[in-house]
């Protein structure tokens, strides 16, 4: 299909109509579409409200585009949170990778909750969090010798990650994002190659082929990059998922996103 | 409830930066609407927030306030003309450039090197190239003023820009028609079958479709904001597997759709041109 056929249809086809947020008897109660989207970004709204004000946000270019605004004002804090969660995802085998990362992360506000987002692929509710959260803050405080643990603004590398040459976690980046991969026979080539069986191993929801080859790939690179990837122990393909996770995340604080 | 103490909370104010440093990409211009945030949150004695019912956290809403405030510093510090139809044509995020480039003068260098990444590879640098051809007083002194007269625009009235998103949804559904209109009669690109033929076509793809509501505001940040897989993923607290995963899916679903009703669309990028 021609790119700009599918973009006209797509363009137009996103609308649906709908009666204003606040004349809708889900948002009884609510004065302005202000107080919908604080709701919203703390987690506040129903379902049915959520559902009603995704329509809106589609629709209306004004509204997502102060949707974006709000997300950002706290984009620093929403990222920690995301480290968190993912962090707390992948469980006991992330605790020796935490020792590295936790530089970056500060407590998040107790006033916080992540925003609520209808494709969000896990909602853990205000208390479950803190639940996570607690035993994550007490390990991390519980480690004494951990000198820089509350240095985390502005974020700095970690220093694993400062180890391996900048321009290979960006060749990483750029081949996990979409690019083509450049596979040769050297670290580099064997870095893209493993950044494209992570692509691989996501989009495969984490299948035992992929994971398979993803640990293969962990093996060999850990082999070129022993000090940046020693916390990446490649173990049974269940684990596989989460050292996804975790290498994501050292590659996007490598580069700075 | 204690306005004072939750705005200016050094945490507070460093989020409403934060805000304006990724609309106004010139420091001097991101200054000027922070304070502008904070004069319009603080007037009147906190006028603007005493709406606040309880229904999030105090400075959540704040902020939504905030976002607001800061796009009327914007309209009333650069005016907001009607976009030129060919831009509405290209979407928000070609309106959006051009909004910063044109009108609010910020430098083209810096957009690419602060914007460049939540967008689509590549849009950033292609739409200001493109939009500086096209315009050539584009960021020029007075740019509003002279080119809303110059480039046969009118002034859009005070409603704080619902009737741009109103002329873009038309434009949009305008041209959705004259490319259906193109599937139904490849042998002419210039005549459709009817008014009524498309309209029809269109909403047996609604139809089939059945778009959720995710997958519309998905298909409104990828195709009309341009943003990236990335951005798109932090935004909806999903990575950026995901967004791909279900934007291929979207892709497929429709081009299927148009199969099935006899409309495959068998033209190369780059053979389209429905631009008048």
């Amino acid at each position: 299909m021609n790119p700009e056929t599918e973009k006209s249809l797509f363009r137009a086809l996103r609308y649906q109509d709908q009666p204003s947020l606040l004349s809708r008897p889900e948002f009884e109660g609510f004065a302005t579409t202000d107080e919908i989207l604080a709701a919203h970004a703390d987690g506040r709204l129903t379902s049915a409200q959520q559902e009603w004000l995704t329509v809106a946000l589609a629709n209306s270019n004004i509204l997502r585009q102060q949707w974006v605004a709000l997300l950002e004002s706290r984009e620093t804090v929403a990222a920690r949170q995301g480290v968190w969660r993912r962090f707390a995802m992948a469980g006991a085998a992330a605790s020796v990778l935490l020792a590295g990362v936790l530089v970056f992360v500060n407590d998040p506000p107790q006033e916080f909750s992540p925003p609520a987002s209808p494709m969000a692929e896990s909602h853990p509710a205000p208390q479950a969090r803190a639940q996570v959260d607690a035993p994550m803050r007490k390990q991390s405080s519980a480690d004494q010798s951990f000198a820089f643990e509350d240095r985390a603004e502005p974020p700095q590398r970690p220093a694993a990650a400062l180890a391996m040459p900048v321009p290979d976690w960006n060749g990483f980046m750029a081949v996990y994002a979409g690019d083509q991969a450049h596979l040769s026979d050297s670290p580099e080539g064997r870095f893209q190659a493993l950044a494209l069986s992570l692509r691989h191993l996501q989009q495969e929801d984490c299948s035992v082929a992929a994971a398979q080859t993803f640990l293969q790939r962990l093996t060999l690179s850990r082999q070129d990059y022993p000090a940046p990837l020693s916390p990446l122990e490649p173990g049974l393909t269940a684990d596989a998922c989460a050292l996804g996770e975790q290498l994501i995340q050292m590659a996007r604080q490598a580069v700075g996103q | 409830m204690d306005w004072s103490s939750v705005i200016l909370d050094p945490a507070f104010l460093a989020g409403l930066d934060r805000m304006a440093a990724k609309r106004f990409v010139q420091p001097a211009l991101a200054e000027e609407a922070a304070a502008a945030m904070l004069d319009a949150l603080s007037e009147a004695d906190w006028q603007r927030l005493r709406a606040f019912g309880g229904k999030s956290a105090p400075a959540t809403y704040a902020y939504a306030v905030a976002g607001r405030a800061m796009e009327d510093f914007a309209r009333r510090r650069f005016g907001r003309p009607r976009p030129p139809q060919w831009l509405q044509e290209k979407g928000q995020a070609w309106v959006r450039l051009w909004r910063m480039l044109c009108l609010e003068r910020q430098w083209p260098e810096t957009l690419m090197q602060v914007l460049g990444k939540e967008f689509v590879d590549g849009l950033v640098r292609e739409a200001i190239a493109v939009i500086k051809q096209r315009i050539p007083r584009c960021g020029e002194p007075g740019f509003s003023e002279c080119c809303v007269t110059e480039l046969g625009l009118e002034q859009l009235p005070d409603d704080a820009g619902d009737s741009v998103d109103q002329a873009l949804a038309r434009t949009q559904h305008k041209h959705a028609l004259a490319v259906l209109g193109r599937l139904l009669n490849p042998a002419d690109a210039t005549v459709g079958s009817g008014p009524s033929d498309e309209e029809d076509v269109l909403n047996e793809l609604i139809r089939r479709l059945a778009l959720t509501a995710d997958d519309r505001l998905l298909l409104s940040l990828s195709y009309e904001d341009g943003l990236s897989s990335r951005k798109i993923a932090t935004l909806l607290e999903t990575s950026a597997a995901t967004v791909q995963r279900r934007l291929a899916g979207l892709h497929h679903q429709l081009e299927q759709a148009l199969r099935v009703m006899g409309l495959a669309d068998t033209t190369a990028a780059g053979e389209v041109n429905l631009e008048s």
